[in-house]
Formats: C-alpha cells, structure tokens, sequence
C-alpha cells in the first residue's frame, strides 16, 4: 500500500523488477511443501518403517518438480501466465484458468480453517474464530498487497522465522529418557494394511510446488531452476525424515495414534529455565509459512482472474480488482470457517478433502504440462 | 493512499475491533489478579459416594493467607470446574505442575484421571505425578505456611535431572502406558506421623497399581533399568555399609533365541564413597573381593525383585523394548504381557572401582 | 484522513516578470529600499572614474571590499574595472535579475559611470563555525572533526580523505525561495549509473519554496512516505560519509545543515557506528549483537511483560511469575493501561528533558525519575517490575545508533503494547509479522532495505552481525552494484 515515489513507473502487483535468486527459490519450494507437515503430522502412518515410503515419496516428488522446473526454465515458463495461452492455446486456457482458479479457492479457504482450527484448540481457546480468521486474512492481504515478487522475497523471512522449530525439535529428542528401540522395526513390510493410505498421506504431503506454475517471469535469468527445486525438495524430504523419526522416538509408536498434531504437542513439552510453554510462541510464529503460500494463491488468482476477463495483451490491473478478490476469499473463509468447518469432525472431514485436492492437482498438473511438452516438441518435428 | 485502499482499510479495522462486541462474549482474559493458577491437586475418592475429590491450596502466588479448599464431582473435569465456586477467583490450571492421585484411586485404575489433565491443552505434559497414601489433607493443612505446594515441585524438578528420589511425569507415564512392551511406574509417597515421606514406587499393571517397592528395592529397580545411567549415591546397605559416590552403568539385554531366557548384564564404574570396618585396612589387596561380595548381593536383590515385578505382572524396566531389532517385531499387542511372568532371567552385575579413595602403600612399622 | 484530498501546492513564482529587464539605478534602489544593510558608496578616482559601488553589507567580508576593491579602485588608473582588479574574478552584469540574484548572494555591484557598465564581484562573509566535534555521534579514538553549516567547508573536508579525480560533485539549487545550494557527491567509475539517474530525476522534481534541513529533503526522495524507518543516513561526521561514498553510495550536502545524506541505506547499516571500527573485532562484533539484542528489549520487552499478565501466565516458570507478579493485585489498572501509562510518562520526561533549560534541568531530572518512579510505585499505581522493565527498554531503546531510530521504535512498542493487551503473545508475533512484511517490501532508492538477508548475498554478511577484522571485507556491498566490486589491488581493476 505504499506508492513508488519514482516517476515513470506505476505502482504494480505484477512488476517484475526484483527478482528472485536461487537460494530464494529452494526455500520457496521447502516452505510451500512444509505446512502440509504442520496440517497433517505423521500420526496416520503408525509404523517407523513408512520412513522409506516417506524417502520414496520425495523421490518421486523430485521428478515432479523436475518437470516444474523445466516448465519454468523453458521461454513459454518465463513468461508466467501468458505462456500458459501461448502453450494451451486462448480457449483452453481460459477454461484450465477457470478450473484452476476453483482448485486455489478450494486450497485457500481449507488451509487457512486448518490453522485456525489448531490455533483456536491449543492458543486462543476463548477467542471467537471471526477474530483470528479477520487477523490471519488481514496478513494475507496486506502481504499480497505489496506485489508478487515482494511477496515471494518474504520467503527467506519466512524460513528464518520457522527454522529454529527444527532446531528445538532435534535438541527434545537429545534429552534422557529415550532410547533408538522406538525406532525399531526399521525395516519391515511396507506393504501392510496401512499402505494405501500412507501412500496418500504422503504424496499429499509434498504437493505445493504446483501453485508456483506462474513464476517464472520472477525468477533471475541466471539461477539454475532445477538444481535449486532439487535443493528445495531436499530440504523438505531431510525435515520429514527428521520429524518422522523424531516423533516416533518421542511419543514411542504406540502413543504417537492417540496424540493430536504431533507437531504443536511436542513442541509443548520444550521447557526452558526463564521460559516454560514455548508452543505458545511457536503456534503463532507458524503464521507466517502459512500467509506466504496464501498471498501467493490469492496473487495467482489475481492474476487468473485478470486474464480471464480482459483480454490477454492488456490486462488492467487496479486495485479496486484485488480489493473484490480479496474481500471475496475473505468473507468465504469466515463463513466457511463459522458454519461448514465448526466442529472437530467436520474439521477432520476437511483435512481430508484438503488432501484429495492436493494429491489430484499434484498429480494432474506436471502430467499436463509433461504431456503439453511431448505434444508441443512432436508438433515442433 | 487511494479512496478505496483507505475505505478498505477502515472497514477492517471497525470490523475486527467489533468482533468482540458480541452479545454473548466470551470471556478472555487472563488478568493475574483475578485468577488463582494452582500449583498442586491431590486427587482422592470421595467418602460416601463415587464421586473424586479435588484438593487445592489458594492463593499460589499472592502473599495473602493461604487455605485449602476443595470440590468433588462424578468427573475430574467437574471437581476441577467446581473448585471455583469456593473462592472468590477462578482456579486455573495452567500452571499446574504436579498431582498427587490416592493410591485407592489407582488401585482401580489410574487412566480416567490422567487423560482429562492429558487433553486440556493449558496444562503442560511436563506435569510430575506420584501416589499417595494417608490423608494428605491434613498434611497440607499443617504445612500451608511453608508452601508446601512450591516446595514439592522445586523438589521434584531438582531430582528429575540430578536426584535420587524417582520422578514420573505424564508424558512419559502415558507412554509407558500406551507400550505394549512396558508397564508403567510412579513414585509412591506416605503419610507417616503427618509427614509425607518417600517409601519407594508405585508399579503399574496397565492402569492398574499392582505392587508397590520398597526403598531398597527400588534402587536395584534404578540399577537394572537400561535408561538410567548415572547414579550420585548408591548405598549398600546389605553387607558391611558400603557407599558407592558417582556411579555409570551400562545395561545390556539379551535375548535367546525362543526369547524364553534373557540376559541382563549390568556394568558398573563407581567411586568407593564410604567404607566401615571389615575392609578398613589393605583395601588395595582386598577391594576385589568386594567388588564381588557387592556383585553377588546385587543379583541376589535383582533376582527377587524380579519375581515380585514378574508376581504383579507389570514390566516396569521396559524389557520388552529391547525384544525389536532393526528388522522384525516377535511380540505385538497382548502377547508381551503374557510372556513377561514366564521369562527366566540370568542378571549377571560386573563392578569396577575408579577411585579407592585409600592412599597407603606401605605399612610403617 | 478517509476522504479524498486534493493535495496540489501552487507554485509561486517570485519577481517572474523582471528576468530579462534592462538594469538602472533607479531600479536597484527600488527594489533594495527598505533594507537597512543595503548599502551605496560613491568613488571618485583621481583617474577621473566614477564608481558606485551596491551591496548588503550582512553579506559581504566588509575588509577584504577594502583591501580587494575599494583601493585598486582608487589607486589604480587601467581605465576599466576589471583592468583594477586583477586578483577575483569579474563579471559583467546586465538584466536586473542578475544583479539581484548576485547582490543577495554576497556580491557587490559596481556601477561605472562613466562607461555605463555594470561589473559584479564576489566577496561573501565568512559566517562559519569553527571545525568542532559532532554532538550526536562521538567515538573516543577516532577523528572528532564535524560538518558544518557551509557548503564549501564541507566539500573541503570530503576532499581532504578523497583526492582523487573522479570524486565528482553536481551542483543543484532547490527551493524557490531559499535557493539552497545542494550538492551531490558520487565517485565516478564507481557508483552504479541507475542509482543515480534515479536520484537525479528525483532531485529535479522537488518543489518547494524553503529548505531549512536535511530531513526536508528526504521526505521528498523516500521512496515510502509512510514508513517508520529512515530510507537515508543522515551524519554529520566526514569519517562516516567517506567511507559510505567509498562503498558505492551518493551522497548530498545542503548549504546551511550539518547534517549530510548519504543513500541507499539497508536496515542492518541502521545499526552500524563508527565506533565498531575502532575497538578489536571481537570487540566490535559483540557491541553490534548487543545493539540487535537492544532493539528487540525495546520492542518486546514491556510488551510481553503485558501478555503475561493479561493472557498467558503458563509461559514463565513459577519462581519468575511469582517475582513479576505479586504486586498486581495493589494496582487498579489493568495491565495494558497500566503499561501505556508508564510509557507515557517516561516519553514525557524524555521530552521535557530536551526543552528544560539548563539551569533546573538537572533537579527536574532528578524529580521526575527517582520522585515519580518512587512515589508511583510505592502508592500502588504501578507494580515495580512494570517500571524496571521500562526503564531498560528506554535505557535500551538508545543503544541503536541511528538518532532516528530511536524515537521510530518507540512509536512500535506503544503499538506492540496494545497488540499485546488485545491478544496475548499471539498478538505480538502478529505484530512483528506485520513489521516483517513492511520492511521486506520497503526500497531504500530502489534497492532492497532487507538487503544481505533478502536477497541473499552470503558475502555481505562479514559486516552485518559480526564485524570482520579489515582485511576480510574485500570487496564492497553487492546490493549497490557498485562497477568495480573489489577493495584491495590484488586484480587489474581498481581506481588509481
């Protein structure tokens, strides 16, 4: 909201001047994949051997974001949005756009009930949910306010906000009164009765990357995009891998189904000699992976919703545009949030559909574009 | 800034500030003032009927006149709820930092009083928990001016990283409890001529207080278990009055085969603290033969302490943990705890001594 | 402040219509009547020249017009003025415009009768202070020479550390009525060119008619009006704004202020003194990451002293809630209030500190501290750690360099307060997550504030928290783009 006192150059959601660089981006894809882990933890996969379904999952997680990658590495990727008309052709996009711009509202209002859901059980248990959800999309807006590339240059914020929570997990688990038996079997059969939802659960849990399709003209032209999103997914499978076993060496295998959120109960057990509960500073801080995956689904759709109406070499960007959308997603949320997602089995049930939408949109969209590709280079031949 | 963005803005703002103008508001805040954080429940079955007595001492923090008050009710919840209505602040528990439950209480089952503290999300997991039994009202009632309350959690935390005396709290007692490989355990208090006083622990069947050790047992139990590795101060007291000052012990487990036998082999590096007469002269020739004379009347002890953890079917030192290799699981849910009474075990103790503390090389004539 | 506003200045234009109007005596004297230190001498040389000779005596060295005009005038017989005075230079005047602007800079107007010529010479008062120490930023064993309110002796102290050709310094003049010489000094070669386009066309377009200090002018070059945090360095040390203009950045000097501009600047360089560079690196390092840690007291401090006592009790251990907490009960307020109160009154003695005079300031000092504070909490007004909490952060809340600085988070804690008092710990994460997003997105000329965290340059962190010894820092600041990026001559390129 605040103007660029420079002459000859309007204020812009879209301006493309300062870019991101390549360490920007490999925390960018971590922190994206890194708050399926707050939403979901790890209970529903109760043996320590799915470790390996965690490590195969991020495998195959990898040639998905390789296949991003080289979308936005390619000249239709740089473009962003209007190479995604250049690539589907004016009609079909439109339509991808459409469906697309559904599947980010879907994503939005759940996501952001999830958090305030677990900020009202554990936090801020007297507080009406009106008053956190207006404070959680005041973020949003305010953070997408400020235009797409300020916005995904918060991500390094981000990062060395909610990077410590690891650090304090791994010193929980160097304390006394635990032993590597939790662990154990290590090895065992991954094909129990489990495993088809294991398997769910997990590549849910790595979908995120699919929403960052309209960066590339955000990016600076001499990162290496596929060795940063390697880095990136990395990144994400080593803090699974480390919450995974660290959980199951802390509440043991049997106690972990009976725990709720493993992620915010352990951090409830840190103590220190001048301060006690720290999960009470650490839920709040987690507002912030959470607000910059948000800003950038509200600017996505911004944008979709831009090239949607007006035509695709003039899109007119005003504010009074962003203000509808984002008053629009506002007020879904707070009424989603008050009459559909109250309750706690409710709250389970649109966890659920949060993971379906993730698998589906992570699955759908690198096949698209891979099959888009093959299409584009036999037609090129 | 534009009309819209400030209108924008505006109407936010006037929104949240309004979010709290609800006709039916919920109350809030915390103000320290108006609340009574308690530090201590003692937990007790009420004397006529089925309901559970909650006990407190108010006011925890303030330096006004302390006095106890309690309330009962047929659940935890609603004793603890009914707690404010005798006192003129309300009573919260997120300061709540140990329990105290009657051991007839646990004797029929400790779970419905744990799983409520459990899933309060204001009450810290850290929260320390021991059996009592005597009538710890009037105790507390005698010794409301000392602060008795604060006193035994400092005298806990101190001991849960450096002590001597056993502390449990509840996340690992849940732990224990949901491990199909072992079988919880708490410290176990009494009331002896109105003072509580330390009497060993509270062994655990399930949820279930089966046995309880005596002091002397409990400090083999201490020995033999595979997570406690550093012992301040071990007396033993059988033979001669001996005490072993800075004692490491490694344990190790293991299993034969048809995992009908197991070997515990305990390791043991110590300071020789104190000695009496019996070895008071050459203790450099003779301290081999007590090391083994300490040696075998610790695997005496162990043996039967043993048997009477075996008698109250509960596996305590977490045996059955150590039954998981790297690749497969012998015993799944019940079929541990049937295992565990026909177990043969073969505890072997190897005592080394670090420091003698005697300096005589040479007798002067 | 929610309705539409037209915030159009008109532009004013004084004497438009005389540029190009013919020059008399008459007119001269027309326009200068009134003015007591306007002056007119009458010559006549033994020659046969007759002069007169204008000027405002306020302005001009009134012995060196003796020595320099008045007795080559007399004395010499050349015929022309120019021919009399060899040694300054001479300028030929002839629209009254000219002969304003030049009579009311520090010059005098001869007029030669006889030839009926008008001839202008420079002979400005020398109205300086001496060379003193700077009373906002002094370090112990380093130079303690200051700017000060003339232009060219503040040139002359820049050139004195920098002799080198390619220090160069673009002369503008801003403010319709005062006329205020503005300098901007940059090292050619090596300054990034779009730093200072941006700055020239920033400059160009300012309008307004009195410039009296620097902080005038940034508030026309910010790039973010609105923000709390300064977008330029404001020094009054030569040490400081050599060492910026070394780094790659612009700077700006005003006639008639101390204080010079130097830009871009990044958050971290907000607390960087110049002291840093005088003790040991160890030494240094520590002094900075004890300036960090100050900022976050005065920030969070009095804040989470408020959301313990308002909504989350359980994060303090029960031995510190019982310290913090025993004297609650005696005080009346709820603890939000309590807390802005107490803030209020140290702001208050804080500013009445600044305007006392000097004779009472002392005793009134001691008054409003020990008297207030003793008497407050001893009437139960406010609790005793409430005041020790905010005496440290005042205390803390200087250790940031950066004058500016200071009051700025002052102004976040009162809004960190009421955060606090509203929503407990959650509405102070809330508060430091909106504080993160604003300085994310806030340009200093353009280039990022946040600069070596985001984007990330690893480089630039030697001199961020931790103050490397010297040698270490090889090159200069990456988020300037200076032109040559290396410090040392170990390569090829560097300036002679």
């Amino acid at each position: 909201m605040d103007r660029v006192n420079i002459i000859n150059s309007k204020k812009s959601y879209f301006s493309s001047k300062h870019k991101i660089d390549s360490v920007m981006l490999a925390l960018l894809i971590n922190r994206v994949q890194v708050i399926h882990l707050i939403i979901f933890s790890t209970e529903r996969l109760q043996y320590p051997h799915m470790v390996w379904l965690i490590i195969l999952g991020g495998v195959i997680s990898q040639l998905n974001i390789y296949i991003l990658s080289r979308w936005l590495s390619s000249h239709m990727g740089k473009k962003g949005i209007v190479g995604i008309f250049d690539m589907f052709g004016d009609v079909f996009s439109k339509i991808f756009l459409f469906v697309w711009l559904c599947f980010m509202f879907i994503k939005f209002i759940t996501i952001s009930s999830a958090y305030i859901y677990l900020l009202h059980k554990y936090l801020m248990t007297q507080h009406p949910k009106t008053t956190l959800m207006l404070i959680f999309t005041m973020i949003i807006v305010y953070l997408a306010s400020k235009g797409f590339s300020n916005t995904l240059k918060f991500t390094i914020i981000t990062f060395v906000f909610s990077i410590g929570v690891l650090f304090l997990f791994i010193s929980l688990i160097i304390s006394s009164f635990v032993s590597v038996q939790d662990v154990f079997p290590l090895f065992g059969n991954i094909f129990n009765s489990n495993f088809l939802i294991s398997i769910v659960l997990i590549w849910g849990i790595f979908s995120g990357p699919e929403y960052l399709i309209f960066i590339g003209p955000y990016i600076r032209s001499d990162v290496n995009i596929p060795k940063s999103m390697f880095i990136g997914n990395l990144l994400t499978v080593t803090e699974y891998v480390i919450f995974y076993l660290g959980t199951f060496i802390f509440y043991g295998a049997d106690f972990l189904p009976y725990v709720q959120h493993s992620y915010i109960s352990a951090m409830g057990y840190l103590q220190f000699r001048s301060i006690q509960r720290l999960d009470m500073i650490i839920l709040p801080v987690l507002i912030v992976s959470f607000a910059l995956f948000l800003a950038i689904i509200l600017l996505s759709s911004f944008k979709a919703v831009l090239y949607i109406i007006s035509s695709k070499n003039k899109p007119i960007e005003n504010t009074p545009l962003f203000i509808i959308i984002s008053l629009i997603f506002a007020s879904a949320c707070i009424s989603f949030v008050l009459k559909v997602a109250t309750t706690e089995i409710q709250a389970l049930f649109w966890n659920q559909i949060l993971l379906y939408v993730s698998i589906f949109t992570y699955t759908i969209i690198p096949t698209m574009m891979l099959i888009a590709f093959l299409g584009k280079s036999r037609r090129g031949k | 800034m534009s009309f819209a963005k400030r209108y924008l803005i505006f109407t936010m703002l006037v929104c949240l500030l309004l979010t709290g103008c609800k006709k039916h508001r919920i109350p809030n805040e915390n103000y320290i003032e108006n609340i009574a954080p308690s530090v201590l429940f003692h937990i007790r079955p009420a004397d006529d009927n089925d309901n559970i007595e909650v006990i407190t001492i108010v006011p925890p923090i303030k330096k006004e006149e302390r006095k106890i008050i309690k309330a009962e009710d047929r659940t935890l919840t609603g004793a603890r709820l009914n707690l404010s209505t005798s006192y003129f602040r309300e009573i919260k528990t997120g300061q709540l930092r140990i329990v105290f439950i009657d051991k007839k209480i646990a004797e029929e089952g400790i779970f419905d009083i744990i799983n409520p503290l459990f899933r309060d999300p204001s009450i810290s997991h850290r929260l320390y928990l021991a059996v009592v039994e005597g009538d710890m009202e009037s105790f507390l009632n005698t010794t409301l001016k000392e602060n008795i309350d604060i006193f035994l959690y400092e005298k806990m935390s101190f001991n849960e990283s450096q002590g001597e005396i056993l502390t449990q709290n509840m996340h690992f007692f849940l732990r224990t409890y949901y491990s199909p490989y072992e079988d919880p355990y708490l410290p176990y208090y009494k009331i002896e001529n109105s003072k509580l006083v330390y009497s060993g622990m509270a062994v655990f069947n399930d949820d279930v207080l089966t046995d309880t050790l005596t002091l002397k047992e409990e400090r083999i139990f201490r020995l033999l278990h595979p997570l406690v590795k550093y012992h301040k101060v071990l007396p033993v007291i059988n033979i001669s009055d001996i005490v072993l000052l800075d004692s490491v012990t490694t344990t190790k487990i293991e299993f034969s085969d048809s995992y009908d036998e197991v070997d515990i082999s305990v390791k043991l590096s110590s300071h020789l603290g104190e000695y009496k007469d019996g070895v008071r002269s050459n203790i450099q020739e003779n301290y081999l033969k007590l090391e083994e004379k300490i040696q075998s009347s610790w695997e005496q002890e162990a043996k039967e302490l043993i048997k009477k953890l075996q008698k109250a079917n509960s596996d305590c030192l977490g045996i059955g943990r150590y039954t998981k290799t790297l690749t497969q699981k012998p015993f799944t849910g019940d079929t541990w705890k049937d295992k565990w009474s026909s177990l043969e075990f073969n505890i072997q103790f190897e005592m080394t001594f670090d420091d003698l503390g005697a300096k005589k090389y040479g007798k002067n004539k | 402040m929610f309705f539409r506003r037209n915030n159009k200045s008109s532009k004013k234009k004084l004497n438009s219509d005389n540029v190009t109007e013919n020059l008399t005596a008459e007119k001269i004297e027309n326009l200068f009547s009134n003015m007591a230190d306007f002056n007119k001498i009458n010559l006549n040389t033994p020659g046969g020249n007759e002069y007169i000779l204008y000027f405002l005596k306020s302005l001009i060295n009134v012995d060196q017009l003796n020595l320099t005009v008045i007795l080559p005038l007399l004395h010499g017989n050349k015929g022309s003025v120019p021919s009399s005075i060899g040694s300054i230079e001479v300028t030929e005047i002839d629209t009254l415009h000219k002969a304003m602007e030049n009579l009311l800079t520090g010059s005098i107007l001869i007029e030669d009768i006889v030839q009926e010529k008008y001839w202008s010479i420079v002979i400005p008062r020398d109205l300086s202070r001496s060379i003193d120490t700077s009373q906002q930023e002094s370090i112990l064993y380093g130079p303690n020479d200051s700017f000060v309110e003339q232009i060219d002796q503040n040139i002359t102290l820049i050139r004195r550390r920098l002799p080198i050709a390619q220090l160069k310094c673009k002369d503008f003049t801003i403010g319709s009525m005062s006329k205020t010489k503005l300098y901007l000094i940059y090292i050619d070669g090596l300054v990034d060119s779009e730093l200072l386009k941006t700055m020239e066309e920033k400059i160009r377009n300012i309008d307004y008619d009195v410039f009296l200090n620097s902080s005038e002018i940034t508030s026309f070059l910010d790039d973010n009006k609105n923000s709390l945090f300064p977008q330029y360095q404001l020094s009054d040390r030569p040490d400081v704004i050599v060492s910026a203009l070394s780094s790659g950045k612009i700077s700006l000097i005003l006639d008639g202020t101390p204080f010079v501009i130097a830009a871009p600047i990044t958050f971290f360089e907000l607390f960087q003194s110049p002291e840093d560079y005088v003790h040991r690196w160890l030494v240094g390092s520590f002094l900075r990451t004890i300036r960090f840690v100050a900022f976050l007291i005065t920030l969070l401090l009095v804040p989470a002293y408020v959301a313990i006592a308002t909504y989350n009790y359980e994060i303090l251990p029960l031995q510190s809630l019982i310290i913090v907490l025993t004297y609650r009960s005696n005080v009346p307020f709820n603890p939000m209030i309590e807390a802005f109160a107490m803030s209020l009154i140290l702001e208050i003695l804080k500013e009445a500190s600044l305007r006392m005079p000097q004779k009472i300031g002392p005793s009134l000092g001691v008054v409003g501290g020990i008297v207030i504070g003793q008497a407050a909490i001893d009437s139960g007004i406010a609790g005793p750690v409430l005041v020790v909490c905010i005496a440290i952060s005042g205390l803390a809340s200087f250790l940031v360099p950066n004058y500016l600085m200071t009051n700025s988070s002052k102004l976040i804690q009162f809004i960190f307060i009421g955060l606090a008092g509203l929503w407990g710990s959650f509405g102070m994460i809330i508060g430091l997550v909106f504080l993160a997003i604003h300085l994310n997105s806030l340009t200093s000329l353009d280039r990022s504030y946040i600069a070596p965290l985001a984007p990330f340059y690893l480089k630039d962190w030697k001199d961020v928290i931790i103050r490397s010894p010297v040698q270490l820092m090889k090159t200069r600041p990456e988020y300037l783009q200076t032109q040559n990026k290396n410090r040392t001559s170990s390569t090829k390129e560097n300036i002679k």
